[in-house]
């Protein structure tokens, strides 16, 4: 109780400063509105907002699941099978460094105005580094367990599933962790520029009317999002995990 | 009845190597670091492909069947538990891979027969060295399999923990009556593992039989009750170990505890004594050496390295008291 209250009050310190640099006569409302307006516009615009939160998860989901899914199953057959190996790191170490947001533009010559621009993203943004962990994971899983298991009569698929992905796994959410909320931020980055749906897009509109309150209220609903999605990969890590606390 | 036959294999650094090793028994691959006694027990498992040579399994030639398929158990040295599963669900694993019946039960016998009942639901990193070891052992004899190959299990234990665990090892083997095959650098390890050693040298089988290679030196005059002094006609020796009451004694020691020097210890060294060498025989592994001690002859192989330090024959013997043995003449064959 006293830790949870501790941590709470800077952030209660903080909203009240907000709020009062916000009713500063010399800091103009609509420029840097206080924190109990931009409580007021969620109210007003919670259902937009929701609706919009719905599209950004969507999209950030669909394009982070499909990253995942193919990272982690292109991540073991290289880490397992030395010529898919060399054929495939290559590849992913020349094009991880470069920034998911960097892709955009060209997504959108390609594929238009369309929800492709943000999944595409946000999948790139995602695969390789979850590609490259689980690569390293499977590569670091001592050879003599592997040989244990395989003594003991374990079929290949049954040496996959029960012994090189369970300890591959913390190797594979440290690329869960970090991209999870890339992904997010990669996935706004494409809203604004590329589609009328979504928190992107919303900041735009907001933009675009000089409603900073709106932006605000995105902005906060942006970081509750990646502070929950952050939160629930956590727990979930913690839980396969078990074994590693 | 043949347990595990090998015959003239030759892989990686093994050059045709053949020895039986009888069904139930426990058979020692002794030998230095390097000498490839790794490598025989990866080719014998499976995990290194065999291409000269034939490895027979009770009888059954396995030289080709596929790693999977040959029923053996093997602990690594690292002991390669699966860390992301409990004590009961490591020892459980290899039972459903084969899909076996009972498997809560057998798996519970296993626990107490190993006495880590109390472990089960542990992950193995947070289990100590000596219970590992254990888990290891429980897992690799919880299929009851045709053979069991062990790579220095004991090696990563301090030397109070490895003698409880080999003892204990040893009991629950016994029960079992597993042919078994362990891999021991530890010439003193290897005399207590089993009695059928299998020596290997730079990839060469050097020696099969009972023991290592002892040196035997009868003592002329009685033994000094229990304190184990060897006396000899003019020097003595001090043994950790006595047995019996005999007229005569003779005290034996590994051919590895044998040092010859030209050069004086620098510190006073237990059973350091002077003498000559009277003769010598080179072969391509060792040095064959007749030393003589005030009248009483020592005979025995040292090392190349040894004999090319040696800059006359008046040297001094260093005979390692740790594994010195005495014993009565009735003992044993002198």
């Amino acid at each position: 109780m006293g830790r949870k209250l501790n941590s709470l009050l800077p952030i209660a310190l903080f909203l009240l400063i907000w709020e009062l640099v916000g009713r500063l006569p010399a800091v103009p409302t609509y420029l840097f509105p206080p924190f109990s307006s931009v409580v007021v516009k969620l109210f007003t615009v919670k259902g937009l907002l929701l609706e919009n939160i719905f599209f950004t998860l969507f999209r950030v989901a669909l394009g982070f699941v499909i990253g995942t899914v193919s990272g982690i199953t292109l991540g073991l057959l290289a880490g397992i099978n030395e010529k898919a190996n060399q054929l495939m790191t290559p590849i992913a170490s020349l094009i991880y460094p470069i920034p998911s947001i960097g892709w955009i533009p060209v997504l959108m010559i390609w594929f238009g105005i369309s929800n492709s621009v943000p999944v595409i993203a946000i999948f790139i943004c995602s695969f390789f580094p979850i590609f490259l962990n689980t690569v390293r994971g499977v590569k670091d899983i001592d050879q003599s367990i592997i040989y244990a298991a395989k003594t003991m009569g374990t079929s290949k698929t049954c040496l996959i599933r029960k012994i090189i992905l369970p300890l591959a796994l913390p190797n594979i959410f440290t690329g869960l962790k970090l991209e999870s909320g890339m992904a997010i931020r990669t996935g706004v980055v494409a809203e604004m520029l590329a589609i009328p749906s979504g928190l992107g897009y919303l900041l735009m509109k907001g933009e675009s009317l000089i409603d900073t309150q709106l932006i605000f209220v995105v902005l906060i609903a942006m970081g509750i999002i990646s502070f929950v999605t952050d939160y629930i990969i956590r727990k979930v890590e913690v839980k396969l995990l078990i074994w590693k606390a | 009845m043949e347990g595990l036959k090998i015959k003239s294999v030759s892989v990686g650094i093994l050059k045709n190597i053949s020895f039986i090793l009888e069904k139930g028994k426990v058979g020692v691959l002794l030998g230095p670091n390097g000498a490839g006694k790794t490598t025989l027990l990866n080719a014998i498992s499976g995990i290194i492909p065999v291409k000269n040579g034939h490895i027979y399994l009770n009888g059954k030639e396995i030289t080709t069947v596929p790693i999977e398929e040959r029923d053996i158990s093997y602990i690594f040295q690292n002991l390669a538990l699966f860390s992301h599963l409990t004590v009961c669900e490591n020892i459980a694993f290899p039972l459903r891979i084969k899909k076996e019946e009972n498997i809560d039960k057998k798996v519970l016998r296993i626990l107490k027969k190993v006495d880590i009942l109390a472990l089960k639901d542990r992950y193995p990193l947070r289990l100590s060295g000596g219970e590992k070891q254990k888990v290891a052992i429980a897992r690799a004899l919880v299929t009851n399999p045709e053979l069991l190959l062990l790579d220095e299990p004991f090696a990563s234990l301090d030397f109070e923990m490895r003698k409880f665990i080999r003892a204990e090892f040893l009991k629950v083997i016994k029960e079992f009556s597993l042919t078994t095959l362990i891999v021991t650098h530890d010439p003193y390890e290897a005399e207590e593992l089993g009695n059928n050693i299998i020596k290997i040298r730079q990839g060469k089988l050097v020696h099969t039989g009972n023991d290592v290679n002892r040196i035997k030196v009868r003592s002329l005059k009685k033994v000094t009750k229990d304190i184990a002094l060897a006396e000899f006609d003019n020097f003595s020796l001090i043994v950790p170990f006595s047995s019996g009451k005999s007229d005569h004694y003779y005290v034996e020691f590994l051919e590895e505890d044998l040092y010859i020097s030209s050069l004086k210890p620098p510190v006073p060294t237990l059973n350091t004594l002077r003498g000559k060498i009277i003769s010598h025989k080179e072969n391509a592994e060792r040095v064959h050496v007749k030393i003589d001690i005030n009248g009483t002859i020592i005979k025995g192989n040292i090392p190349w390295y040894m004999w090319h330090e040696i800059e006359k024959d008046d040297v001094y013997v260093i005979i390692k008291y740790r594994g010195t043995k005495l014993k009565g003449v009735n003992d044993g064959n002198l």
